[in-house]
């Protein structure tokens, strides 16, 4: 399942430029507000669900080199948030941390929104 | 295409952009690479007893805007180097657990000093203050279920501490209240190190209190 599908199927607002959404295939996911738990715990190439959308959420998935970040609560990213998440200069092009698409997802609360992350991912691989 | 008198002198056709703009992408692509390869054989181009890379990053407290900076710059830099992704990571995010609490908690932000030798990184996290009151409870293994009156900053160091052990092979923490406090943090460069530190995970609270 790619980015593009969960972008679509979970119906979630991209705040930043498309970069071929199509071609990111996550590999897991981790929901968690407390940065270091998130770069303890998630994977490369993983999506982040938070309710956190402050601006240190970006240097953080880009330490730990996720590849997208899910704001859920209803939280709206700062316009310095979504204009640092696209700096070519941060997100350099040694990686795919490339692309740092941020969704706000109409879910609401993370919980279910992992759980729907789960269950979609599950279906993808059941295809 | 006219020249300066505005007589036509040729035409541009679709090819010529496309081997323009191919011509182009190749000497940047050159261009980057020699520059990677310079900076990865740095330790061997240069001739010495002993050859190290010493990074000084100075970072503001309260600072949030630039918070992380130095610690994706560290990151880029030791990529360059030809550290493989996971050691580039690793030293990334222990970086940053220090970087944020210069940024946090100190009263006028700190340095993060680098060394980069071809045997090991050291990592320095110095500032002047204020200092942590109680050092041993903040250093106690995360592992043991938090004391019942145990203060904040306690907890949260705490987390932040076991999320930089888990990165490196060394750690040590020295402060006093008033004057400073001071963080050394030691990688070597042993693949078989990298390998087992990925193996041995954080131990991390679950839900209902108990930790796995």
């Amino acid at each position: 399942m790619t980015l593009q599908d969960i972008i679509e199927q979970l119906d979630l607002t991209v705040y930043t430029e498309p970069k071929g959404f199509a071609a990111i295939h996550p590999g897991s996911g981790y929901a968690a507000d407390l940065l270091s738990c998130v770069m303890a715990g998630a994977s490369s190439e993983s999506i982040w669900v938070t309710l956190q959308a402050h601006i240190n959420i970006v240097a953080v998935a880009a330490l730990a080199e996720v590849c997208a970040v899910i704001i859920s609560e209803g939280a709206v990213p700062e316009p310095d948030v979504i204009e640092k998440s696209q700096h070519p200069g941060h997100h350099t092009a040694w990686h795919q941390s490339d692309h740092l698409p941020g969704g706000r997802s109409p879910v609401g609360n993370g919980h279910p929104l992992a759980g729907s992350l789960a269950i979609q991912q599950s279906m993808g691989r059941n295809q | 295409m006219l020249n300066e008198s505005g007589k036509l002198v040729g035409i541009i056709t679709k090819g010529d952009i496309t081997r323009g703009i191919l011509t182009a992408l190749q000497k940047d692509y050159k261009v980057e690479e020699v520059r990677r390869y310079r900076a990865s054989h740095l330790f061997e181009d240069i001739t010495s007893d002993r050859t190290s890379l010493i990074m000084r990053y100075n970072i503001k407290a309260g600072d949030y805007q630039n918070g992380g900076q130095a610690s994706s710059n560290i990151k880029r830099a030791l990529l360059r180097l030809g550290a493989s992704p996971q050691l580039a990571r690793q030293c990334g995010i222990a970086i940053y657990e220090a970087e944020m609490n210069l940024v946090i908690h100190t009263t006028e932000g700190g340095i993060i000093r680098m060394q980069i030798d071809p045997h090991r990184i050291l990592m320095q996290v110095t500032d002047t203050g204020p200092g942590i009151p109680d050092i041993n409870l903040a250093c106690r293994p995360v592992i043991q279920p938090p004391p019942r009156k145990c203060a904040i900053w306690a907890l949260a160091l705490e987390w932040v501490l076991a999320n930089m052990r888990r990165c490196v092979d060394r750690l040590e923490l020295e402060s006093t209240v008033g004057k400073g406090t001071k963080l050394v943090m030691e990688i070597l460069l042993s693949p078989m190190k990298v390998l087992k530190r990925t193996r041995n995970r954080t131990p991390c609270p679950l839900p209902n209190g108990e930790w796995k």
